[in-house]
C-alpha cells in the first residue's frame, strides 16, 4: 500500500500487519489492502431511549430488534467519522412525543442508515454467554445472501450491516454494550497496487468532473443517504454519478467506470466498508481489478486531499462459486483499549432522575451564592446532618424548609401515628396515612419527604423519656434502650431540632446536645406567639482557637458568654424582660400560621449558625434597626426570636446559661458524664432529684406547672 | 439604553451572520448549522458538532466488569485488519440556543470520551488551576450547570444566561465609545481584587464586574440605531469569544478581522 501524504505518516506506523516498509510512495508491488474498522459512537439519547424503550416497549422480551445507525463520509483531516447511534436510532417511542422528528433521516446526507440488529439481554450472565461467533456468522451470511440476491445492488445501506449486543443495568444506569461490523473474508486477501490522494490520481479536469459529480449525488436527495456509486467518465469527457446497479449498462457505454463509497476513515487506508463492497464485486461483477474513490469530504464537497484513490487487485476464489458456500465474517468491535471486550457506559449522572433533581435543587442555591451570597457554603449544608425530634406540625416544616436549603440529611423521631387531624397542619401528611389507624409519623414523614426529592432521610418510631413520667421496673430496660439510642442519634448528628410538643421531652435531648456540644434549636408554639432559640454550647467546652478570627465588621452588639438553652431561660430569662413562661402550653392550640413561621425561623437560625465561623459558640446578636444594613452575608446571628402574631412583631432576646439550670448546667452535665443512663433514670423516676441536685425548689414548682394542659394524645411523642 | 438582549427574530438573523461568517472563513474548524425547529420563537438553533477536545483526557476506562472472553481473535480482526488505530480525541458538540426568558442566547454542550463515555464538565471545571476556576466562578458568564436541553430534553452542560445581557450591554458601550471618542463618558466598572491572573478570557472587558451598576454606565440610548443594529450582526460572535473559552470551544481570531 502506499501513501502520498506526509503529514499523514504517523498513520503508518509500523504495526504487526502493517506493510510498514511500503510507506514510500506508491509502491507497485502489491500487498495486502487493509482497512480501517469502524469506530461507534453511542449517543446519550440512544440509551435514554433504550432505556425507555426496554422499560416500556421491550419489557423482558429478549427478540432481536431493528436498530439504525447512522454515518457521514469522513469530513475532518483529524477525526474519523464514526458510526453513530442516536436516540431516532430506535423504533420511535408509541405513545410519547419524540424530541428529533424521524422522517429528517431520510435523505439527510450526514445521516446515512446502516441497518443494524439489537441483541438487549435481560441479564449479564446471558450477555456474556452470547455465542458471538454464530451471530457473527449469520450477519455475515444475511450480506452474503444480500449481495447474491442483488437486494445490495438496489440498497447498498445493506453493506454496512452491524449488530449491537448489550446489557442494560437500569438501576446503576449503566449499559454494557458490543458492536460488531460484519465484513466478508476475502481469501487469499485482496492486494493493492497503488493509493494515492485524488488530487494526485486525476487531471485537474477529471478532479473538476468527479467533484461536481459526487457532489450532484450528495446533493440529490434520492441518492444522497447511498454510501456506494459508481463514477462513469464517458467518452466524451463527462463525469457522472450512478448507482451501483448500473455497473454493466456503464461499462458498455464506453468510457471508465470506477466505484466509490462513503469512507468515514481519515487517514491513508480505506475504511471498513470497502471490504463488503469488495465481496460484491468478486461475486456480481467477477472482476480482478478494481479503482474504487474514498470519498471523504471538506466543508460538504469532496476534499481532494484527504480522499484516496485505491488500485485494488482482487484474487479469484473459485469456492465462492459452490452452492450453499458459507462465508467467513470478522468485525466483532475491539473496547477503546483495543481488548477484545465489550464496552461500557456509566450515565447515572445524566439519567439517574434523582441526581437530575438533586442537581437542579441545588442550582437555585448556586444561583443564590453566586448572586448575594458568595460565602454559602452548598457543600457544607449538603453534608450537615439534621435530627428532628418531632414530626408534628413544627417537624414538617422545618423538613420542608431544610430542602431548598440543600440539606441532605434528615432523620426524624417521633412515637406519634398519623391522626385524621394531623394532614391539615402536618405538612407532609394526607388522608391516606391516616387511615387503618395511621401510619407511624417517622415512617409517613420520610415517604413523603423522599416524594419531593432526593434526601437521605430516616425515621425511627420512638418516645423520648421524659422527667416526671416515672419508668415501672417492666419499661426500664425498654426506657434505658430509648435513652442510648436518642444518645446515639444525638452524637450521628450535627444539628438538633427540638420540635416536641412537650416541654419534658425537650430535657433529654437538651441535656445530651449540652453534654456532646451539639447544636440545638428550639421552636415552641404558643396561641399566638413563638419561640425559636438556638442553645448555647456546652458547660464543659472551650472554643478552639480560630486562627485568623476575621475581626469583620459586625452589624450588631453582641453578648459573648455562654448562652443559656431553652430551660436556663425560660426560668430565669436575665437579660430578658419579656419572658414567657407559658409559650408552648397551649400547644397544638395555635394559629395556623404560628408554625410555618416559626419552623422557617428556625431552619434559618440553623443556616446562619452553621455559616458563622464560630458556630455553636456565635456570641449572641442583639436587635439592629431595620433601618440599618447588617454586614454578614445572612444578617445578624441572634440567641432566641420571639413573634407575637397579635401585635404583628418579633422580638430578639438574649439569655445567658443559667449556672442552676436543670438541663445545661455543669452540675448536671457532670452528674450526667459521671452516671450515664442511671443518672437519667433517677431523673425520670424521682421528681425532686433534679431540684435536689441544683438546689432549686422553685424551679420544680414551674416545672410542675408546666406539664398541665397537654394536647390530645395525637401529638404526643 | 441598549440593555444587551435580542429578541428571537433578531437571533435568528444574528445566527445566520454568524454562520456566514465562521462558516465561510479557511479555518480548520467544522461548520455550524441551523436546526429547524418552528415551534421555537426563533425557528430553531444552531449546531455545530465533533469539535475535537485534545487537551481533554480520557479518564481509564471504569472497568468494573472484568469480563472474560475466550473468543477467537479471528473474530475481531484478519490479515486486512489495521489494528494500530490512532488513538481519537475527545468530541464535544455545542449547541446555542435562544432563550426566551433572559432573551439572550445561550450555550449548551455535551462532549464525549473517546471510549464513548460522557464527559463531566463540572468535574473538569472543578480540576481546573484555582485561580482559573476562582474566575470562572465569580463571572457570571462563565456560571456552569446541568440543565435540560429544551429541545432534547436530556440534560446538557451549559452556561447560564444571567450574566450574558449585561456584559453584551457593556461591549456595546465600549465598542462606541472607541469609534466615537468623547461621545460617551468612560464607564467606570469596580475593579476585582488586585493580583487577579487574566488569562481565562480573551478580552480585557472581561475583568469588570458590573452587577447592579450597569444603569450608571453610559447610556447609548441616544446612539443612531443602526450602531445598534451593527451589534446585532456580531453579537454572536462577541458573545462566544467570552464564553468560548470556558467551554473549550476555540474561536478563531482570524473572524474578528473580517469584521472591521
Amino acid at each position: 500500500m502506499g501513501l502520498t501524504e506526509p503529514s499523514d505518516s504517523e498513520a503508518l506506523t509500523p504495526s504487526g500487519h502493517g506493510p510498514d516498509e511500503a510507506s514510500e510512495v506508491r509502491s507497485s508491488a502489491s500487498s495486502t489492502l487493509m482497512f480501517a474498522p469502524w469506530q461507534s459512537a453511542v449517543d446519550e439519547g440512544f440509551w435514554h431511549r433504550m432505556a425507555s424503550f426496554k422499560l416500556e416497549t421491550q419489557r423482558l422480551d429478549e427478540h432481536p430488534v431493528p436498530v439504525s445507525g447512522f454515518f457521514a463520509p469522513c469530513s475532518h483531516p483529524q477525526i474519523p467519522s464514526h458510526l453513530q447511534l442516536l436516540e431516532e436510532s430506535l423504533p420511535p417511542d408509541p405513545g410519547g412525543s419524540s424530541s428529533t422528528s424521524h422522517s429528517a433521516v431520510i435523505g439527510n446526507r450526514n445521516k446515512c442508515p446502516a441497518p443494524g440488529t439489537l441483541y438487549n439481554t435481560n441479564t449479564l450472565e446471558s450477555f456474556t454467554g452470547m455465542d458471538r461467533p454464530s451471530l457473527l456468522k449469520s450477519a455475515a451470511l444475511q450480506i452474503w445472501e444480500d449481495i447474491h440476491s442483488g437486494k445490495a445492488e438496489e440498497d447498498s445501506n445493506v453493506l454496512n450491516r452491524f449488530l449491537l449486543i448489550s446489557f442494560a443495568d437500569l438501576k446503576k444506569w449503566s449499559f454494557l454494550y458490543w458492536f460488531a461490523f460484519p465484513a466478508i473474508v476475502l481469501t487469499p486477501s485482496a492486494t493493492v497496487s497503488s493509493c494515492t490522494p485524488v488530487s494526485m490520481a486525476f487531471s485537474e479536469e477529471e478532479s473538476t468532473g468527479i467533484r461536481g459529480a459526487c457532489s450532484e449525488w450528495r446533493s440529490t436527495e434520492t441518492t444522497a443517504s447511498s454510501p456506494f456509486f459508481l463514477l462513469h467518465f464517458t467518452s466524451d469527457g463527462a463525469v457522472n454519478a450512478r448507482p451501483i446497479r448500473d455497473w454493466k449498462v456503464a461499462n458498455e457505454e464506453g468510457g471508465k467506470v470506477i466505484s466509490a463509497y462513503y469512507d468515514p476513515y481519515n487517514r491513508t487506508y480505506p475504511g471498513w466498508p470497502l471490504r463488503n463492497f469488495l465481496a460484491l464485486a468478486v461475486v456480481r461483477w467477477e472482476v480482478t481489478e478494481l479503482r474504487v474513490l474514498c470519498y471523504r469530504e471538506k466543508r460538504g464537497f469532496l476534499d481532494p486531499e484527504l480522499s484516496l484513490v485505491v488500485d485494488v487487485e482482487l484474487p479469484k476464489i473459485p469456492e465462492w462459486k459452490v452452492q450453499g458456500f458459507i462465508p467467513k465474517g470478522v468485525g466483532w468491535e475491539l473496547n477503546s483499549r483495543g481488548k477484545a471486550r465489550p464496552r461500557i457506559v456509566h450515565l447515572a449522572a445524566s439519567m439517574d432522575p434523582e441526581r437530575a433533581a438533586n442537581q437542579a435543587a441545588d442550582l437555585n442555591l448556586k444561583l443564590m451564592r453566586w448572586r448575594l451570597l458568595p460565602s454559602l457554603n452548598i457543600p457544607l449544608l449538603s453534608s450537615t446532618k439534621c435530627l428532628l425530634l418531632g414530626a408534628g406540625t413544627l417537624g414538617c416544616h422545618v423538613a420542608r424548609n431544610l430542602l431548598p436549603w440543600g440539606i441532605r440529611h434528615i432523620t426524624f423521631v417521633d412515637y406519634g401515628k398519623v391522626a385524621m387531624s394531623n394532614p391539615c397542619r402536618q405538612s407532609l401528611y394526607n388522608l391516606e396515612d391516616c387511615l387503618n389507624g395511621g401510619k407511624p409519623k417517622a415512617e409517613a414523614a420520610v415517604a413523603s419527604l423522599k416524594r419531593i426529592g432526593p434526601v437521605e432521610a430516616r425515621g425511627l418510631c420512638m418516645s423520648i423519656p421524659m422527667p416526671g413520667h416515672s419508668v415501672g421496673p417492666a419499661e426500664v430496660d425498654s426506657v434505658l434502650a430509648d435513652c442510648s439510642r436518642l444518645k446515639e442519634l444525638v452524637d450521628e448528628h450535627d444539628i438538633v431540632f427540638l420540635l416536641t410538643d412537650t416541654r419534658e421531652s425537650r430535657w433529654l435531648p437538651t441535656l445530651l446536645c449540652a453534654a456532646a456540644n451539639k447544636v440545638a434549636i428550639n421552636a415552641a408554639l404558643g396561641f399566638d406567639s413563638f419561640l425559636v432559640m438556638r442553645h448555647g454550647a456546652g458547660p464543659a467546652f472551650l472554643e478552639p482557637e480560630i486562627s485568623n478570627s476575621t475581626e469583620d465588621e459586625i452589624s450588631a452588639p453582641t453578648y459573648d458568654g455562654r448562652l443559656g438553652c431553652y430551660f436556663c431561660n425560660d426560668i430565669v430569662a436575665p437579660l430578658d424582660s419579656t419572658a414567657n413562661r407559658t409559650l408552648d402550653q397551649q400547644c397544638t392550640v395555635t394559629r395556623p400560621g404560628l408554625a410555618p413561621l416559626g419552623a422557617a425561623l428556625a431552619v434559618e437560625m440553623a443556616v446562619s449558625l452553621l455559616h458563622h465561623p464560630r458556630r455553636i459558640f456565635a456570641p449572641a446578636a442583639q436587635a439592629v434597626a431595620i433601618t440599618d444594613a447588617t454586614v454578614e452575608a445572612l444578617g445578624i446571628l441572634p440567641h432566641q426570636v420571639r413573634g407575637f402574631l397579635a401585635h404583628y412583631t418579633q422580638l430578639v432576646v438574649t439569655g445567658a446559661a443559667f449556672d442552676k439550670c436543670t438541663a445545661c448546667s455543669s452540675i448536671v452535665v457532670d452528674e450526667f458524664k459521671k452516671r450515664g443512663m442511671e443518672f437519667v433514670l433517677e431523673v425520670l423516676n424521682r421528681p425532686n432529684y433534679l431540684e435536689d441536685l441544683t438546689g432549686l425548689t422553685e424551679m420544680l414548682a414551674a416545672t410542675q406547672g408546666l406539664t398541665l394542659d397537654w394536647d390530645d394524645e395525637d401529638d404526643e411523642m | 439604553m441598549w440593555d444587551g438582549t435580542l429578541s428571537a427574530a433578531d437571533f435568528q438573523y444574528a445566527s445566520k451572520e454568524f454562520m456566514k461568517l465562521w462558516n465561510h472563513e479557511e479555518c480548520n474548524m467544522n461548520q455550524w448549522s441551523w436546526e429547524e425547529r418552528p415551534e421555537s420563537s426563533a425557528q430553531g438553533y444552531l449546531i455545530l458538532e465533533g469539535v475535537s477536545l485534545p487537551e481533554i483526557e480520557t479518564p481509564l476506562m471504569h472497568e468494573s466488569l472484568s469480563m472474560e472472553t475466550d473468543d477467537k481473535e479471528e473474530l475481531f480482526s484478519d490479515d486486512a485488519t489495521l489494528t494500530d488505530l490512532t488513538s481519537q480525541p475527545s468530541r464535544c458538540t455545542y449547541h446555542v440556543i435562544y432563550n426566551e426568558s433572559y432573551n439572550v442566547p445561550t450555550i449548551y454542550f455535551r462532549g464525549y470520551h473517546s471510549d464513548g463515555s460522557p464527559i463531566n464538565w463540572l468535574d473538569i471545571h472543578m480540576s481546573l488551576p484555582s485561580h482559573l476556576a476562582q474566575q470562572m466562578d465569580q463571572n457570571r458568564w462563565t456560571f456552569l450547570t446541568q440543565e435540560e436541553h429544551p429541545y432534547l430534553h436530556r440534560p446538557w452542560f451549559m452556561l447560564h444566561p444571567c450574566g450574558t445581557s449585561s456584559i453584551m450591554s457593556l461591549m456595546s458601550t465600549e465598542r462606541l465609545k472607541q469609534k466615537s471618542r468623547g461621545y460617551a463618558t468612560p464607564p467606570e466598572p469596580r475593579k476585582r481584587g488586585e493580583g487577579e491572573d487574566k488569562q481565562a478570557v480573551p478580552s480585557r472587558s472581561s475583568d469588570l464586574e458590573f452587577d447592579t451598576k450597569l444603569e450608571f454606565i453610559p447610556s447609548i440610548r441616544e446612539a443612531p440605531t443602526n450602531q445598534v443594529g451593527n451589534y446585532r450582526d456580531q453579537y454572536l460572535l462577541t458573545w462566544l469569544s467570552f464564553v468560548g473559552p470556558a467551554v473549550r470551544l476555540p474561536v478563531p481570531l482570524d473572524l474578528f478581522k473580517s469584521l472591521n
